[in-house]
């Protein structure tokens, strides 16, 4: 009895760890490899716009293509980052009256537009922000990452910088 | 020989639950390694984004030819690179998240003639779009005579030398032998300097002075050195202070990357952020630092020309500007050469359709004629000759 159990208890350790384990180590690389890729793409289009201050269909559509290019399923989306610059000359509370600074007090606000046409034209000082989202995970993933928590969940991550 | 078996089979057992927790610490470097990288490049974008802003509102006027004056808005660059933290995590930047943010993070802006470090003694930040966030604008000395090194420099003449910085002001003796006080700028190419002279002036006052050259013992090393060793002093200061603060972390540490090189290992203008305990997406906090910083060089500009050769065919070039002398060409003093537009890369230079292009047939697109007389790619566009010299 204790021989064949431990006859069995061989056999599916012999499999975890000759067949499982490399198996997950090697899919663990080729996961972190795609994600840090896609990190790259996301930079490279991000400095990309940062010099052209444009955006153009055919621009998202490479971001698209070379995101999902990696072994992973995302979805990818593009906002604009609209700079809003508020100076009033003459604050109500100067914070030193007494030398009479009248320092001017600039207010600059980013506010978030998900409207595609906005990506056209930038402004100089405008943000580009970047999300990328993982879509269409494998239930087997799924139980990977819930279960196990032998992975890493699905991939999602935003970037963003400035245009100009 | 049976009872090996279940040996066997344990010492398997043993060695496979040895490898869980490695194999586990395995999976989160994985994590930890991904997220490092995120961190280390939001820091960038962040950072390059403040001092976007920072110079663009800066509270003295920059001309983008002499960056030597150059000054930040430190509220500004402090709030921007706020709101770009949060963006960078998807947050919305609220007060809360800013905080959030700014928390984590020394952020230093680095003039040539001073730096603030923009969170002060009480581990708050300033407020931002407060154009005052250091340092009044006023005298920095005292009533009676005394220099306080402490305070700013007054606007002395034509413009304010420096704002709202902790100026880098070194103590020495002048020609005379007597001390003075000089607000020394970190770049080698200053030409204007802030003196003070104390009880030299009027009724015992101190002489305010500016001049074109350090005086006496202070050499353009010296003054480096020192504002080097100010701005590390500050920024370790302010480090510890948000220490103190930092009950969740326990200890922040310098990077050893920093600690090697020195923390204020700069010579030009610009922004550096440091975060320590970054812990909003990792089980483990996170560390990161980055610099950036605006610098001017000088760009090769492209012109682009219409040639006339002596028998009358036209052709379209473009050159680098420094290849042609412009002003002798806009003369008319080389024959044939017309200047047609300067442009400010080569990219534009290329893409731009020749205007009136004398060979351009609108219902005929391949018509355009070369040098030679024959037809050329890509037709109708200036085509690069870098191989002119015309002088």
């Amino acid at each position: 009895m204790v021989d064949t159990i431990s006859k069995i208890l061989s056999i599916v350790l012999i499999f975890l760890m000759l067949v499982l384990a490399p198996l997950l180590i090697s899919y663990k690389i080729d996961d972190a490899v795609a994600r840090r890729e896609i990190l790259f793409e996301v930079t490279q289009f991000i400095d990309k716009v940062r010099d052209t201050q444009t955006v153009s269909p055919g621009d998202l559509d490479q971001l698209y293509q070379n995101c999902n290019s990696h072994g992973l399923t995302v979805d990818v989306r593009v906002r604009r980052l609209v700079k809003t610059v508020v100076i009033d000359p003459y604050p109500e509370n100067d914070p030193h009256p007494e030398i009479g600074s009248h320092t001017k007090e600039v207010t600059v606000e980013y506010t978030i537009t998900d409207d595609p046409a906005a990506l056209y034209n930038f402004n100089k000082g405008d943000g580009v922000q970047v999300v990328v989202e993982e879509i269409g995970i494998s239930p087997s993933r799924s139980f990977m990452y819930r279960v196990l928590g032998a992975d890493s969940g699905p991939l999602k991550f935003t970037l963003a910088g400035i245009v100009g | 020989m049976r009872f090996l078996y279940p040996i066997a089979a344990l010492i398997a057992c043993v060695l496979f639950f040895m490898f869980l927790p490695l194999f586990a610490n395995y999976c989160d470097n994985i994590d930890m390694d991904f997220q490092q990288y995120k961190l280390d490049k939001s820091l960038e974008l962040s950072v390059r984004a403040a001092a976007f802003n920072g110079l663009d509102h800066g509270l003295v006027s920059f001309d983008r030819s002499e960056l030597k004056e150059v000054e930040f808005n430190t509220g500004v660059a402090l709030d921007t690179y706020a709101q770009f933290m949060a963006f960078n995590y998807d947050m919305i930047p609220t007060d809360h998240n800013k905080e959030l943010m700014l928390s984590r993070t020394v952020l230093m802006t680095i003039g040539a003639r001073g730096f603030s470090v923009t969170q002060n003694e009480y581990g708050e930040y300033y407020v931002a779009g407060n154009g005052t966030l250091s340092r009044p604008k006023g005298a920095f000395y005292r009533p009676d005579g005394t220099v306080d090194r402490t305070q700013v420099s007054a606007n002395t003449g034509s413009r304010t030398f420096m704002g709202t910085y902790t100026p880098f002001i070194i103590k020495g003796t002048d020609n005379g032998g007597r001390e003075v006080y000089v607000s020394g700028s970190l770049l080698p190419n200053a030409s204007a300097f802030t003196v003070v002279t104390p009880n030299a002036g009027a009724g015992g006052k101190p002489l305010v002075q500016v001049v074109s050259s350090l005086p006496g013992d202070i050499t353009p090393s010296r003054v480096q050195h020192e504002a080097l060793a100010q701005m590390t002093r500050a920024f370790t200061q302010a480090w510890y202070q948000l220490n103190n603060k930092n009950s969740e972390n326990g200890r922040l540490t310098f990077p050893n990357s920093i600690t090697n090189l020195g923390v204020s290992s700069v010579a030009d203008p610009g922004v550096l952020a440091l975060v320590d305990g970054f812990n909003l997406e990792t089980t483990r906090p996170l560390r990161s630092s980055a610099f950036t910083g605006y610098k001017v060089v000088a760009r090769r500009e492209i012109v682009a020309y219409t040639e006339t050769s002596p028998s009358g065919a036209v052709s379209h070039w473009y050159a680098y500007r420094d290849q042609i002398d412009v002003d002798k060409a806009l003369a008319g003093q080389f024959p044939g050469i017309q200047i047609d537009y300067i442009y400010p890369d080569m990219h534009t230079a290329a893409t731009v359709e020749i205007k009136n292009c004398t060979h351009h047939k609108p219902d005929e697109k391949c018509t355009c004629l070369d040098a030679n007389g024959k037809p050329s790619l890509p037709h109708c566009h200036y085509q690069p000759n870098l191989e002119a010299i015309m002088r």
